[in-house]
Formats: structure tokens, C-alpha cells, sequence
């Protein structure tokens, strides 16, 4: 399988291939002789180069269904492929962006963007990793340690490390939960430049609707547990994307309508 | 600057008051009363002038200085692989923890007779060095255990992640995660070996600070007794503040001290 090393794919040449196919998977996790059902039948594909959202409610089995596709969770039964290989194990083919971040707190940020590369010189692996410093606007910083880093500022160096490695997919659980609503909207807008420039396969779970519209080509919605997928929608809209407009307003409507939620308060 | 002249003076406050009370409640001893403030420092200046102070806090800090690296050395290690490998921890940790509450002054009878011979060192150095690694040995494993068993599974989910597994994820990613738990462990340790070694002295052996105390009370010279009790003190203080400074340099080197 070819992979995007050299030159990024645009979005626009996207090709409609499917990237990673989800097929009947059911979950279950078994815990004290009780046996807590999460996924019930769960098909789903997801092309290549495409950003997909899987919105649903809390404790729903989103972060399940998604360890799942990166090979952290082993299934029940079912079947998930990607570019036709059977899911095993994790690979740095799909990285993971975590919720709380995930980057190690001992290691600067340099050591942190480097820490996939494996073993290469110094300066090739120097030039690798303040090429993606600079890609998520960290320029100066290479010498800092987590603690001294913003929020917002750990998020871009989880960013980094993901994409040092050259994944073809990036899998992204809640990546802004744990972010204020300023750097919020900041860090979306960055993650659908990172996402335009690169051409990666994006897979988001959120239970932000709103979020899921304004990022996703197309929304995904799950059920409550067990855990199946209802919907899955296309969101045509133009970015950058405003949520006032008519148009968004109506996708977030008929997601809320899925879901079956009263959203006013 | 004002800030710490307050903790500093806030920080006589309690040293004064007990000072005070030690003085009014000993006025008029002797030497073989309890002593008072003067006689106590009387004393330190005795056997300090003598040498008998110094070879003695030698002998005692050797001892603990020979435990407790070697707790370490086989601990560290042992705590961690009970803290990665599951079946390990439930073949080993039930016995730890059941050997662990055994108070080490329990131990004595059994180190002074199963090891008390001398082959490589004095006798005596010998039981109380093995004292001092029973009574810190427990304590490291403990932590070194916790500490890898409750590292955030996104930091080895992480690690997998980009294909980092093995003895490459041991070195950057565990043992930097456990790191602060089994620093806070060794401190512990150390606390517990300096308590443990006077202790162990007092019985059977011909130097350190607790052989000091105990033939000071044989030939009543409590005001001698008093003078290795502050020594005692304070080289417990030294010992603690060394390990916490090691503690702070090692985390902060890492950036992790702000946490
Ligand atoms: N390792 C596990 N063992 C047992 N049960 C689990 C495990 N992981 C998840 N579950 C259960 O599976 C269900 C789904 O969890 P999951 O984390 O996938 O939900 P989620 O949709 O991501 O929720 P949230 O929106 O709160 O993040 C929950 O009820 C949870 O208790
Ligand atoms: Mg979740």
C-alpha cells in the first residue's frame, strides 16, 4: 500500500476507495462474571482521506468502537480491515490522539515529536521533527517540557508526534474535551488545516454535535449500548464553516433528531 | 526573602518550646537523671572531642549506606517486574505483603543467628546490614510495584502506539512513569533503615550510634545518652532532606516538578 510520505494527498483528489471497514463487530467486555455488552453489530467504512465523526451518547462505546479499529481492543466477533489487512495489533500506520493528552510528561517536546521515529542520525531526525514543530506553530518550544506548555500547546505536540510518524489514519477521541472553548475552536480550525495539508484519514468520536458538523465530511451516529451505528450522514457544506448558517443548523438538527434528544433548554 | 524568614522563625517556635520545657523539667539533674539542655551539649562536645561519636556515626551509616543500596539494587528491579508481569504479582505479592507488617526488630533473632558468623565483614555489621535491607527491601518492591502497575494506560497504549515495545519502552517509558512513586518509595525506605539501625545496634555489636546509646545507659551517663540521641536526629534529618533533594532534582530535570 502506498502511503502519502512524500507528497500529501489533497482533499479534493480524495479517492472514494474504502480505507477501513468495519464489519459486524460486537464487544463485550466481561468484568466480575458480568458481562457488559458494548457493541452490538457495528458496520461502518470509512474512505480513504475522508474525516468521519462518530457522535453519540456518553458511555455509548465510541472510545470502544475506535481502540477497536487501532488494534488496542480485540473483538468479540466481527471484523475490522484496513487496506484489506485485518486489524491485530496497534501500528504507527494509526496513531491515537488521546483526550487528556498523551504525551510524556519527561520527555520535551522535542523527545516527545521524535519518540516514534526509531532509530535514524541525529539530523535526520532533527530535520523530522522541527519540520512538524513548525507545521503546528511550535517553533521555540522544542526545549520545553509538558508542564510549562498550555493546554492547547500539549494538544499541537500530540499532533506533532502523530504526525512525525507518517500515519495514514489518525484516530482522535475527544481530542478538545479537556480544552478551554477558546483554544477549542482554535485547535479545531487547526486540526482541519493539519488534515487539508496532509490528506490523513480522520477518525473523530465526540458527543459534540456541533464539533462533529463543523469538522466532518461525514457523520456517523451511534445508538445507546448496547451500541450499534443508526445513521451515517453526509455534510456537504463548504469550509470554513460558519454554525449560524441554515445549512448547519439543519444537519445538527436531524443529528439531534437521530439521537433523539429535546436540545432546548 | 520575608517569606522564608517566616518559615524559618515560625519553625524555631516549635524547637524553642520544646527546648523550654526539656529545660525546666531536667533543672538540677545530673548526669545520670535524665539530662538537661546544658549537660546534653556538654556531652556532644565530649564525645565528639573523644572520636568515639564520629567512628560511631561511621559504623552506623555504613551499615544503613550497605542495606539500603542493596535493597534497592535487588527491589527496584524486583517491584517492577511484579508491577509488569501479572501472573508474577499474584505468585509474589500476597507473600510481600505478609512479610512486610513483620517489624524488623522481629527479624534480629533470625539475622543475628543465620548471618551474624562474619564471613565477609564484622559479624556485626553483617546481621544489622541484613536488618537494614529487610526493613527496606519490603517498602521498595511496594512502591516499585504501585508505581508501575498504576502507570496511565494511554502512556503504554501510547508507547505501543508508535511501535515502541520491550526493554526500548522499560527505559523510556515505564521507568520514567514510575519514577517519581519510587523515589517517594526509597525516601520511605531510608526514613524506616535510619530507625531500624539504631535499633539493631543495640544488641550484640561493638559500635554505631545505638551501641553508643546502650553502653552509655549501662554505665549512667544519660547525659551521653541524650548527646547520641541529637546526633541521631540529626543525621535522620540530613539523610531525608538528601533524598528529597534527589527527589526534587531528578523530577525537575524532567520538567515534572510543577505537576
Ligand atoms: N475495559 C473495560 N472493561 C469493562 N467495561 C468497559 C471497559 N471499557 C469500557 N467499558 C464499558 O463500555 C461502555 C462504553 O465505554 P466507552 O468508553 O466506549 O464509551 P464512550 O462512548 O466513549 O463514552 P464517553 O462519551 O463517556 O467517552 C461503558 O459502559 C464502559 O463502562
Ligand atoms: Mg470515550
Amino acid at each position: 500500500m502506498t502511503s502519502t510520505h512524500d507528497a500529501p494527498a489533497g482533499t479534493d483528489n480524495a479517492a472514494h476507495a474504502v480505507k477501513i471497514a468495519v464489519s459486524g463487530v460486537h464487544k463485550t467486555f466481561s468484568k466480575a462474571g458480568e458481562d457488559v455488552h458494548v457493541l452490538d453489530d457495528v458496520d461502518l467504512d470509512i474512505r480513504e482521506g475522508e474525516f468521519l465523526a462518530i457522535v453519540g451518547p456518553s458511555g455509548c462505546g465510541k472510545s470502544t468502537l475506535l481502540n477497536c479499529m487501532a488494534g488496542f481492543e480485540t473483538l468479540t466477533s466481527g471484523r475490522i480491515t484496513i487496506d484489506g489487512e485485518p486489524v491485530r495489533k496497534p501500528s504507527p500506520k494509526r496513531v491515537f490522539v488521546f483526550q487528556e493528552t498523551g504525551i510524556f510528561p519527561w520527555f520535551s517536546v522535542w523527545d516527545n515529536i521524535g519518540f516514534g521515529l526509531g532509530k535514524m542520525s541525529f539530523d535526520k531526525k532533527h530535520e523530522i521533527v522541527m519540520r512538524y514543530i513548525e507545521l503546528v506553530g511550535l517553533q521555540g518550544f522544542e526545549k520545553a517540557f509538558p508542564a510549562e506548555l498550555s493546554g492547547g500547546m500539549k494538544q499541537r505536540v500530540e499532533f506533532a508526534r502523530a504526525l512525525a510518524v507518517e500515519p495514514d489514519v489518525l484516530y482522535l477521541d475527544e481530542p478538545f474535551g479537556a480544552l478551554d472553548a477558546f483554544t477549542r475552536i482554535e485547535m479545531r480550525r487547526e486540526i482541519v488545516r493539519i488534515w487539508q495539508t496532509t490528506g490523513k484519514t480522520c477518525v473523530l468520536v465526540t458527543h459534540d454535535v456541533e464539533e462533529a458538523v463543523e469538522l466532518a465530511d461525514r457523520v456517523a451516529v451511534m445508538t445507546r449500548r448496547p451500541a450499534t451505528i443508526q445513521e451515517v450522514l453526509d455534510n456537504p457544506l463548504p469550509r470554513p464553516r460558519d454554525p449560524d448558517d441554515r445549512g448547519f443548523r439543519d444537519i445538527k438538527e436531524r443529528i439531534f433528531d437521530i439521537l433523539g434528544v429535546e436540545r432546548r433548554v | 526573602m520575608t517569606g522564608k524568614l517566616q518559615t524559618l522563625l515560625l519553625g524555631c517556635v516549635g524547637f524553642g518550646l520544646f527546648v523550654g520545657l526539656w529545660w525546666i523539667a531536667t533543672l538540677g539533674h545530673s548526669v545520670s537523671d535524665p539530662p538537661s539542655p546544658p549537660l546534653t551539649f556538654t556531652a556532644l562536645l565530649e564525645i565528639a572531642a573523644s572520636g568515639e561519636l564520629w567512628s560511631n556515626t561511621i559504623a552506623s551509616v555504613f551499615r544503613v549506606a550497605w542495606g539500603f543500596v542493596l535493597a534497592a539494587a535487588v527491589g527496584i528491579p524486583f517491584g517492577i517486574a511484579l508491577g509488569w508481569y501479572d501472573p508474577l504479582r499474584r505468585a509474589f505479592n500476597p507473600l510481600v505483603q505478609c512479610l512486610r507488617p513483620i517489624s524488623p526488630i522481629a527479624w534480629m533473632p533470625v539475622t543475628v543467628l543465620v548471618i551474624g558468623n562474619g564471613y565477609v565483614l564484622n559479624g556485626d555489621d553483617e546481621s544489622a546490614i541484613a536488618l537494614i535491607f529487610l526493613s527496606s527491601f519490603f517498602p521498595i518492591v511496594t512502591a516499585s510495584n504501585s508505581a508501575v502497575n498504576s502507570i496511565d494506560r494511554k502512556f503504554l497504549r501510547s508507547s505501543q502506539n508508535f511501535g515502541v515495545g520491550g526493554l526500548d519502552m522499560l527505559r523510556r517509558v515505564i521507568l520514567p512513569a514510575a519514577m517519581p512513586q519510587i523515589l517517594t518509595g526509597l525516601r520511605l525506605a531510608l526514613g524506616i533503615s535510619w530507625v531500624v539501625v539504631v535499633a539493631a545496634e543495640m544488641i550484640g555489636v561493638q559500635h554505631g550510634l545505638g551501641f553508643q546509646v546502650n553502653i552509655a545507659r549501662q554505665q549512667l551517663r544519660y547525659d551521653h545518652v541524650g548527646a547520641a540521641m541529637v546526633v541521631i536526629a540529626v543525621i535522620g534529618l540530613l539523610l531525608d532532606s538528601f533524598m528529597a533533594r534527589l527527589e526534587r532534582a531528578t523530577l525537575a530535570r524532567r520538567g515534572m516538578l510543577s505537576r
